[in-house]
């Protein structure tokens, strides 16, 4: 698959990730991993990106005597998802009829 | 691997970076990974594992890190620090490193500990990927058309260093530092369109070095193998070098060879002049055009040969040899031969010019022929 193609639905995959709340680096990739694959070193580049662009905060929080670094999605972040589920719809269809499952009769 | 091991071994792998927050942040972002996978029910040894390959995360940072830097460039319009990218090699595994097509200076020093050291500075940021194997070759350095970077890959992943200046390529270019560990056979191939190599104090195990416009100057180096160094526009110069084979050829500068130690030494100068001392090899071979050539206290056991057009020859042997051979179109010959007349058979032809021969050497086993057409040919003995 296109490098490209493949980080930009792994960066709304991680946006998924936070949509119902704040995580962490591990969760995530937790979260993610079942559907596709997913690691720290795909992962880094990912969340300093989409803090780049507004996707995104970060923030520290002390978790069992050490300080774990959080993620929070914001506006822009969700909205991102919307985007990428209303632009993939039509990747959906391209790809049952690809697969060769038919939805509606002709004629 | 240990927590500890891998934080350290990752801290080292990216200590290159300017930013010492960043690359604070990127192990602190490795550690967390490590703790929550331990606080899941992961031993240490897995967690670490679960991670993969250093490797592997290193260049997926530097990837990161050069894109950032490239867009911060275009932002700010060229704000320029340099920025030095280094890899380190294991001489057990990479045994040839080759640089090709390379406008850069390069510096060869012994390393601190048993690993090659391979150091590209050039001004500004950028990206690089640097893999290791049995070869690393730096080639195909390059400023395209109409660009202000600076490309080349290594071992087929690309450099790319912005700024290096557009004026032709004699302005500011990228410096390359190698350091080799003492006692590694490790094999150095070297051409270059536009950049000097420097060598000092290293152990190798061959160096082939061709250069169109830059200086050779190796000091205190050693080789294995084969020491071939080539320059077109630029002067050579060997002191305290040793290697079983050398071919030197300047082609417009002038090379100077003192205290050498080889078997069989050729040296091939146009225009330029060879100043050679303390040379001590079994044969040597030199050939001129115009460039005179001045060699003293030189031990040659075997054979000598030399051949001048206008250049003249000037040639004191230290030690007897069985057979000399000098030949010039209209350069002068001044051969000091070591040894009693009587060890030699010298026959000395001019046709327009002078010979002289010293004493009578005519029965000796040593044989020496000199041939000219017009130069004068001055024979005599020395101790």
């Amino acid at each position: 698959m296109d490098a490209q193609l493949r980080r930009g639905i792994l960066e709304v995959c991680v946006l998924k990730a936070l949509a119902e709340g704040e995580s962490y680096g591990y969760q995530i990739i937790k979260d993610i991993s079942p559907y596709i694959a997913m690691s720290e070193s795909t992962l880094y580049p990912i969340l300093k990106r989409l803090e780049a662009s507004g996707a995104l905060t970060a923030f520290s929080r002390e978790h069992n005597g050490r300080l774990r670094r959080y993620y929070a999605i914001t506006g822009e972040g969700l909205s991102r998802i919307g985007a990428f589920l209303t632009e993939w719809e039509e990747m959906t269809r391209a790809y049952e009829f690809i697969k060769g499952v038919n939805h509606h009769e002709k004629g | 691997m240990r927590k500890a091991e891998f934080l350290d071994k990752l801290c080292q792998e990216l200590r290159f970076h300017t930013d010492a927050e960043e690359i604070r942040k990127v192990v602190s972002f490795y550690e967390q990974s490590i703790d929550d996978r331990m606080e899941d029910g992961m031993s240490e040894e897995d967690a670490v594992a679960a991670l993969g390959p250093i490797d592997d995360i290193v260049r997926e940072i530097r990837e990161v890190w050069s894109q950032e830097a490239a867009g911060r460039r275009t932002q700010s319009g060229g704000q320029e620090e340099t920025e030095t990218f280094c890899r380190d090699f294991d001489p057990a595994v990479t045994g040839r490193i080759e640089f090709y097509d390379l406008p850069a200076d390069i510096f060869l020093s012994p390393s601190p500990d048993r690993l090659i050291h391979l150091e590209v500075q050039s001004n500004g940021s950028g990206g690089c990927q640097v893999s290791g194997g049995s070869t690393v070759t730096v080639r195909h350095m390059y400023i395209p058309r109409g660009k202000e970077r600076l490309y080349f890959d290594v071992f087929g992943v690309k450099f790319s260093l912005p700024q290096v200046d557009l004026n032709g390529l004699t302005g500011k270019r990228a410096l390359v530092k190698l350091q080799l560990p003492a006692g590694a056979p490790v094999e150095v191939t070297v051409k270059s369109p536009n950049g000097g190599l420097t060598a000092e104090q290293v152990t190798l195990g061959s160096l082939s070095v061709k250069l169109a416009n830059g200086a050779v100057c190796l000091r205190g180096v050693e080789a294995a193998g084969p020491l071939d160094a080539a320059t077109a526009n630029g002067d050579m110069s060997l002191e305290n070098a040793a290697a079983p084979d050398m071919v030197l050829s300047a082609a417009n500068g002038d090379v100077t060879l003192h205290a050498i130690r080889s078997e069989s030494v050729r040296l091939n100068i146009a225009s330029g002049d060879a100043q050679i001392s303390a040379l001590r090899c079994a044969a040597l071979s030199v050939k001129t055009a115009s460039g005179d050539v001045d060699a003293q206290a030189v031990e040659v056991r075997e054979k000598l040969a030399a051949m001048a057009v206008s250049g003249d020859l000037s040639l004191k042997l230290s030690c007897p040899c069985p057979l000399v051979e000098l030949n010039t179109t209209s350069g002068d010959v001044d051969l000091t031969l070591s040894g009693p007349e009587s060890l030699y058979s010298v026959s000395a032809r001019v046709c327009a010019g002078r010979a002289r021969v010293a004493g009578n050497a005519a029965n000796g086993p040593d044989v020496v022929r000199i041939k000219s057409l017009s130069g004068d040919v001055n024979v005599s003995f020395g101790e």
